[in-house]
This record gives C-alpha cells, sequence and structure tokens, in this order.
C-alpha cells in the first residue's frame, strides 16, 4: 500500500486553480516533484502536510485523510520553502524547540543528534538571525529530521546551498529513505533530482504531466526521436552507413561523435552493431544523448 | 559553425546601447526625492487604502475654516475669522497625520530594504534625509497654511469691497505663514526622530502617537502639581502649548487669559527657541542614525 | 491535571516578547512613572498632594495608556509577528492541538503584560512616602493591572490573528474607542470600557476609593462582562486558528 495517495485533488484560490484534478502514489523512498515556478508544487505539498485542504477530492497519508488530527504529525515532517526561523533563538535552540514539541523524551539528545547529521554542530550556539542561508536551510532540515520520520516532505530544500553542502544533504537523504522514509523533494534544479530522486512526479500548470522513473518515462515518450552519440574508428564512414537504415532519419557529425536520431530505439539498437560490422567500423561508445531529466522535462513542459 | 568563425570567436551587436544622454546630478536626485516623498506623504502613487488616512486628516484641517467662513459669509460677521485659533483646533489632527505618515516616508525603506537602493545613486545619506524632512513639512504646511489661507480669502469675500479689504489684511499673511511653518517643523520633526528609531510602520505609528499622548498626560500632570516660575517653564514641555504660544506671540494677540498658554505669560521668542530647539534635536538624532549607513 | 498549555509554545513566546527591541519597550513603559515620580518628588510644590499626583499617575497614564499599550505590543506580537515572519508553520505541523498554541501564547502574552506594568505601579508606590498610601492601594492596583491586562491581551491576541494590520487598529481602538468612551459620562458607555475595568478594579477597596475615586462599574458587570470577553475572543481566535491554512508564499 502507497504511503501517500492523492484522489482527484484539486486546489483553487477564487479563479485560479493552482493544483488540477491530481491523482497520483507515493512509496517509501525518495521521490521528486519538478516542475517550473507556478506548477503547485508547494499547493500539493502543503496539502500533503495537513496544512492545506483540497478544494475537491481526497489526500490520503498512511491511510488517512492529511488534514487530520495533530497526532499525524508524529510521523512527519515538512521543511517549507520560506526560509523564515525565529531569528533569536539559536540552532541548537530551535532544533531542540522542534524536538520538545514533537512530545520526545530526550530532546536534548536527539537535537544533538540532528544537528550533528547536517553538520552544523559549530554554529550551533548562535543565533539563527547570524546564519548564511544555506545554514538556515539545514537548521530547518534538522528540525524536520529530529523525530525520524516516515514521511518528510521538503520544499525546495537545496535553495542557497552551496555545492559541498548539498551532496551532503542528498546523503542524508539517501540515508533516510534507505530506512524506509517516504521522502518527497520539490525543485525546479533538474540536477539536484537527477542523482537523487527514483521516481518523480512532474507538474505543469497544476496538473500531473508524468509520474515514475525518468527513464521509464523517456521510453513512453515514443513521438519523439531518440538522439545517441556513437563514437567510432571511422564517424564520416559510419555516418553514411547508418543513414541507409529505415530507422535512422538524421545524422550529424560532431566532436563527440556521430550524433544519429532515430525514431525507432529497438530496431536501431539491433542495426548498429549489423552496420558497423559490415563496414569494418569498430565501436567504441554509444551513449544515449537526451535520457537526462532536463530533456524529458523540456519536451514535457514544452508539449 | 565554420571552422573559421571557431577559431577567431566573434561578439555580436544585440543593439544594447548606452546611456549617452545626460545624467543630472545631485541637486536632480534630491528633488525627485522630495517630490516623490511629498506624493507619498499624501498616499499619491500607491493604493487605495494608503490614500484614506492623508485625506481624511486634509478634510478635518480644512473643515473648521469651511465652516467658519460659510457661517461669516452667512451671518456677515467677520470677527468670526480668526487665525490665531485655527491652528490649536487642528493640533490632533497634526499629530495624527505626523503619526501616520512618517513612517510611510522613512520606516517602508528600512522595512522593505530599499533605503540600499536610494543611496547607491549620487544621493547621500543626508541628502536624503533633508529631502524626506522637507517633504514631510512641505505636506503639513498643506494642512496649517492651506486652511488659514482658506480663512484669509473668506475674509476678503465677506468684507464690503475686496481691495481695501486686501490692503487692510495683507500683513497678517506674515504671522500665518510663519505659524505654518514653525508648526509644520515642529510636528514633521517629531514624527521623522521617533520614526526612524523604528523597524516596522506599525510600531513607528504607535511610537508617535504613544509620544503625544504621553506627553501630553505628563506635562498635564506636572502643570497641575507645580507652581510658580517652574509651572511657567513646564508649558514649553508640551507640544501642541508650544505651537499655540509661538502662534500667538507671531499674531501679537494676548492668549486668552484662562488658557494655559495665556496663565504661563512667557515672553513669545521661547516658544520660537524651542520649536528650533526640537528640529534641531531631531535632525541631529536622522543625522546620525543615517550617517552609518553611507557606506 | 495537566495546563491547557503547551510548555514549549509558552517557552519559546516568552522568548518572543523580548526579541528585537521589544525589551527597550518594556523597559520604558515599566520605568517611565518611576522617572516621573523622580520628577515630581524633585520639582513639585511642597503643597502639592502626593495622593492626588499618584491618583493621577496611576489612573490616566499607567491605567489609562500603558497598560494598554503595553497589552497591545505584547498581544500583537503572539500571532502577528509569526504570520507576517513566516515563522508560525513550525508551531502548526506539530503535533500540538492548536487550541493550545493559542492559549499558551495568550497567557505568556498576558502574563508579560502583567509583569511589565507592575514596576509601573510599584516603583511610584515605593518613592512616594504620603500615609495614606497604603499597601492596599497598590495591591488593589495591582488586581486592576490584572484584570486590565487578561482583557486587552485576549483581545488584541485576537486581533493579531485576523488583520496584518493587526497593530494599528489596536492602536487606533486604544487612544480612540477607550478615550471617548472612559471620557464620555454615560455610565453604559463605562460599562463596554476596558480601561474602566480595570480602574473600576483598583477603586474597589476602601482606601483606594479614597485616592482613586469612587469605581464607576459595579463588580458584577466586570465579571460578567469580562467573562464574556474573555471567552469569546479567545474562542475566536482559537476557532480562526484551527481553520488556518497556510498557502504559497503567504
Amino acid at each position: 500500500m502507497s504511503v501517500i495517495e492523492l484522489r482527484r485533488a484539486s486546489r483553487w484560490y477564487g479563479n485560479v486553480v493552482a493544483v488540477n484534478d491530481m491523482s497520483c502514489e507515493v512509496g517509501p523512498g525518495i521521490t521528486g516533484v519538478l516542475g517550473p515556478n507556478g506548477a503547485g508544487k508547494t499547493t500539493v505539498l502543503h496539502m500533503i502536510a495537513g496544512l492545506l485542504s483540497p478544494s475537491s477530492g481526497e489526500v490520503i497519508v498512511n491511510g488517512q485523510k492529511a488534514l487530520g488530527t495533530p497526532e499525524t504529525y508524529r510521523t512527519l515532517a515538512l521543511v517549507p520553502e520560506r526560509e523564515a526561523v525565529h531569528g533569536f533563538l539559536t540552532g541548537f535552540e530551535f532544533v531542540r524547540m522542534s524536538a520538545r514539541l514533537q512530545g520526545l523524551a530526550d530532546a536534548t539528545g536527539a537535537a544533538r543528534r540532528a544537528i550533528a547529521l547536517v553538520d552544523l554542530e559549530s554554529a550551533q550556539h548562535r543565533k539563527v538571525a547570524t546564519y548564511s542561508k544555506g545554514m538556515r536551510q539545514r537548521v530547518k532540515i534538522a528540525g524536520a529530521l529530529v523525530h525520524s520520520p516516515r514521511v518528510l516532505i521538503l520544499d525546495e530544500p537545496f535553495n542557497g546551498m552551496d555545492p559541498r553542502q548539498r551532496l551532503h544533504m542528498m546523503e542524508v537523504l539517501r540515508q533516510a529513505a534507505s530506512e524506509g522514509c517516504t521522502v518527497m523533494i520539490s525543485s525546479h534544479i533538474l540536477e539536484e533530482l537527477n542523482d537523487l530522486a527514483d521516481s518523480v512526479l512532474v507538474m505543469v500548470a497544476g496538473r500531473l504531466a508524468a509520474s515514475g522513473h525518468f527513464r521509464e518515462i523517456r521510453k513512453l515518450m515514443t513521438d519523439r526521436p531518440h538522439t545517441f552519440t556513437v563514437r567510432s574508428s571511422d564517424d564520416r564512414l559510419l555516418a553514411a552507413s547508418i543513414m541507409r537504415d529505415a530507422s535512422v532519419f538524421g545524422v550529424e557529425l560532431g566532436d563527440a561523435g556521430v550524433v544519429v536520431r532515430t525514431s525507432d530505439r529497438g530496431a536501431f539498437t539491433r542495426n548498429l552493431p549489423r552496420t558497423a560490422r559490415d563496414a569494418g567500423i569498430s565501436l567504441r561508445e554509444i551513449l544515449p544523448t537526451d535520457e537526462s531529466l532536463e530533456s524529458v522535462f523540456t519536451y514535457l513542459v514544452n508539449r | 559553425m565554420t571552422e573559421a568563425a571557431r577559431a577567431e570567436g566573434t561578439i555580436y551587436d544585440l543593439g544594447y546601447q548606452r546611456y549617452k544622454g545626460q545624467r543630472l546630478g545631485r541637486g536632480n536626485a534630491i528633488r525627485t526625492l522630495f517630490g516623490y516623498s511629498f506624493r507619498t506623504a499624501f498616499g499619491l502613487g500607491r493604493g487605495e487604502r494608503a490614500k484614506l488616512a492623508p485625506f481624511a486628516i486634509v478634510l478635518f484641517c480644512f473643515m473648521p475654516a469651511v465652516v467658519r467662513v460659510g457661517v461669516a459669509m452667512a451671518t456677515g460677521q467677520v470677527a468670526l475669522i480668526n487665525y490665531a485659533q485655527h491652528l490649536e483646533f487642528t493640533a490632533f489632527w497634526l499629530a495624527l497625520y505626523a503619526a501616520s505618515q512618517a513612517p510611510e516616508l522613512i520606516v517602508t525603506d528600512r522595512q522593505f530594504g530599499t533605503l540600499a537602493l536610494y543611496l547607491s545613486r549620487p544621493l547621500r545619506a543626508t541628502d536624503y534625509m533633508v529631502a524626506k524632512f522637507c517633504a514631510l513639512t512641505a505636506a503639513l504646511l498643506i494642512l496649517t497654511l492651506g486652511p488659514q489661507l482658506f480663512l484669509f480669502s473668506g475674509k476678503l469675500l465677506v468684507a464690503e469691497e475686496l481691495f481695501p479689504a486686501f490692503r487692510a489684511e495683507w500683513r497678517t499673511l506674515l504671522p500665518i505663514a510663519g505659524g505654518s511653518i514653525g508648526a509644520s517643523l515642529l510636528f514633521a520633526s517629531i514624527g521623522l526622530a521617533l520614526s526612524s528609531l523604528a523597524s516596522k510602520r506599525n510600531y513607528a505609528n504607535a511610537a508617535v502617537i504613544g509620544f503625544f499622548l504621553l506627553t501630553s498626560a505628563i506635562v498635564a500632570m506636572f502643570y497641575s502639581i507645580t507652581s510658580g516660575d517652574l509651572r511657567r517653564y513646564v508649558v514649553l514641555a508640551h507640544p501642541v502649548w508650544v505651537m499655540n504660544g509661538f502662534v500667538n506671540w507671531l499674531f501679537d494677540v494676548e492668549a486668552r487669559r484662562r488658557s494655559v498658554v495665556g496663565r504661563a505669560d512667557l515672553p513669545g521668542e521661547y516658544y520660537l527657541y524651542v520649536i528650533l530647539g526640537v528640529c534641531a534635536i531631531a535632525m541631529t538624532a536622522l543625522f546620525l542614525q543615517y550617517r552609518n549607513r553611507d557606506e | 491535571m495537566e495546563l491547557p498549555i503547551n510548555r514549549t509554545v509558552a517557552w519559546l513566546t516568552w522568548r518572543q516578547m523580548f526579541a528585537q527591541r521589544r525589551i527597550w519597550v518594556a523597559a520604558g513603559i515599566a520605568l517611565l512613572p518611576a522617572v516621573v515620580t523622580v520628577l515630581f518628588r524633585a520639582v513639585a510644590d511642597p503643597s502639592a498632594e502626593q495622593t492626588g499626583f499618584f491618583a493621577v499617575l496611576q489612573r490616566e497614564i499607567v491605567l489609562g495608556t500603558l497598560l494598554p499599550l503595553a497589552a497591545l505590543v505584547f498581544g500583537t506580537t503572539a500571532f502577528a509577528g509569526e504570520a507576517e515572519d513566516g515563522t508560525l508553520v513550525y508551531l502548526l505541523v506539530k503535533p500540538v492541538h492548536r487550541w493550545r498554541v493559542v492559549t499558551s501564547k495568550y497567557a505568556v502574552a498576558a502574563l508579560t503584560t502583567v509583569l511589565v506594568i507592575a514596576p509601573a505601579v510599584l516603583v511610584p508606590w515605593l518613592l512616594l512616602d504620603d500615609a495614606a498610601l497604603t499597601f492596599g492601594i497598590a495591591r488593589s492596583l495591582l488586581a486592576g493591572v490584572a484584570v486590565g491586562a487578561v482583557l486587552y491581551t485576549a483581545m488584541f491576541v485576537l486581533v493579531g490573528l485576523l488583520s496584518k494590520r493587526a497593530f494599528t487598529l489596536g492602536l487606533l481602538y486604544v487612544i480612540g474607542f477607550e478615550n471617548v468612551l472612559s471620557r464620555s459620562g454615560a455610565v453604559g458607555a463605562k460599562s463596554l470600557s476596558i480601561r474602566e475595568f480595570a480602574t473600576s478594579i483598583a477603586q474597589s477597596t476602601g482606601d483606594a476609593a479614597v485616592v482613586l475615586g469612587a469605581p464607576a462599574v459595579p463588580l458584577d458587570t466586570i465579571r460578567n462582562a469580562g467573562a464574556v470577553i474573555l471567552v469569546v475572543t479567545l474562542g475566536i481566535a482559537i476557532w480562526k486558528l484551527a481553520r488556518y491554512q497556510l498557502a504559497e508564499r503567504v
């Protein structure tokens, strides 16, 4: 059974529809919520976190309606997008307060562990008002992790973090996911989710444009040609030979090799080795060049 | 891309043009900021809500003048039109205006972080302060001078003949102007100096209103418990009483015997000194605060 | 029985009360009457009555102006500050009942108001040595302060939840409505003014009535009206927070 389920959930504000009839299921592991600004990512996450009620449809978390009793928060945590944290508290006090509000028996110990996890030990006794943006993000994440939630929702968590901090946080999230946590991260920066998310929900203008692992999504996009880059011992000859193949409709010579566009992935992968062997060319490298999340995303957004 | 183009590298002219026209200097910047702040003091250029308070207060300031002129016209009794008392009536509204609009001028820039934008222009911090001060004083002048000019023209219209009346009355324009400038300076100084201490507009509103409420109450209390010379000098601590004394002195009118100012019977110059003193203190406070922001 | 508040929320609110520059405001409010009293002792006529001064100081300045001002500052801080800064969300996504959040914040705000105004009552009382100013008077003044703080803070906490311009609205209420009400002659009008409630409580003991004047509002009315005000304002505040939904960037 999936942990989070949206059943035809919609949310509108007057005339503006922020989330439009969205249905999906999210299970353990890391799920990315991807979309341009204004796509409705924050609205969906807030609905799952029980801060917003859906205008129609249902949002179910762990078998219960998301907008339920406060008890649901014992196993759920939200890292909101706004960077505001109580400036007059120290980092440690903020995380410990979070732990106490969760009713943890050893709030101080849990706070210390959470702060160590986000690598904020050196700054934990300074007031949050003196923190950089990246540090504030980390202290928010520490506050969310302090009670080891089963469901962790992060809204653009890597905003303002430098690459080193980001890599560290990604490790932390992978660790949590491997222990069975359901992690949902929203972002509009594709590189962040490329390595992190097992599956993605792509939202465009309030609707769910695609869901699942992005390589699978790519495979489903059959009306868009696949592109491969092939390096061989004789690119020009290979280009000329492969052009004769019916599944190939475009060939380009570039620095990285021959860029081949084909409409039929399967046929091409079968024919290429045969063509190369017949022409006496040895193939060195075959790379699918547009299976990145970026190309998937661009395609979905522009559809 | 051909081999040759790749080897050389070209930058394409997209039509970006540098501004080659005249660059107006610091003076212009100050004048522009003055004009903009003056409009902000009346809520112009902002939403409807921003206009509500200033316009209402303008209305309340003009109303006594309009009523008096109206009655004078109807009954022909010119004596009703008395400039010296007018400012006294509207003192409450002037204080409220300062409390409501001084924060709009000074605190919005701090609250929303736009002060740095201003200071990165050929505008120094002191220029900024001077422009704001002049703008609020000018706005208050509308509230003080405007109704009095209205009274003045009312008096002329009621008279039987226009030109002789004008010749007789024109001298009163000087004390009218003087009194208005003094009152405007006083309230503007207090409003701006107190607002500059606050980080949010709401708090600045409260600070200025609180100041007026508390000084009135405390000075009134001290007035009732002191006597003799000390009692007379206590009068100098109350903003509205100071304004009254100043106006009476300019008009060379004996204040009503029963009024506080009348009984204090201080030399008129003292009120002038107090007003100038308050302005000086306020400007110094503002200067010290804003001087550090010139980075 | 467990207290109807959440201790951590209370701790957070306590820290909030004095954050930023509010500590100076608190100090100013607490010490201003003391300064005025010192001045009084220094400059006043020997014939000036200490009791008269004390009465005016407490009635007009402390109960009339400083008490509502303090309740305004601390009551609106409870919620308006958080909603604006965006930090309210951290309290909403925790297994804490929202009504407890309201009561905790309210309790701390009211307590802070009392703690800040108490010196305003006690220090002048200590500085004056007139025999007629007994401890009983100080005690009844403190009772009036407590009642006023409880009621004013409840109203301002609610206003903080309802409106962003909460502070200005509260201010208008204090200077406009209450001043007009208390200066009007109608007894009925006085029953609507929290300031009159506080003053009447302060005047309710025999000694106090001599110095401060006779109470204008009967104790029964205060008890009933006060209870109604408290229940209604806190009730609405709880209801409002329970329905509070956090949309994007709001």
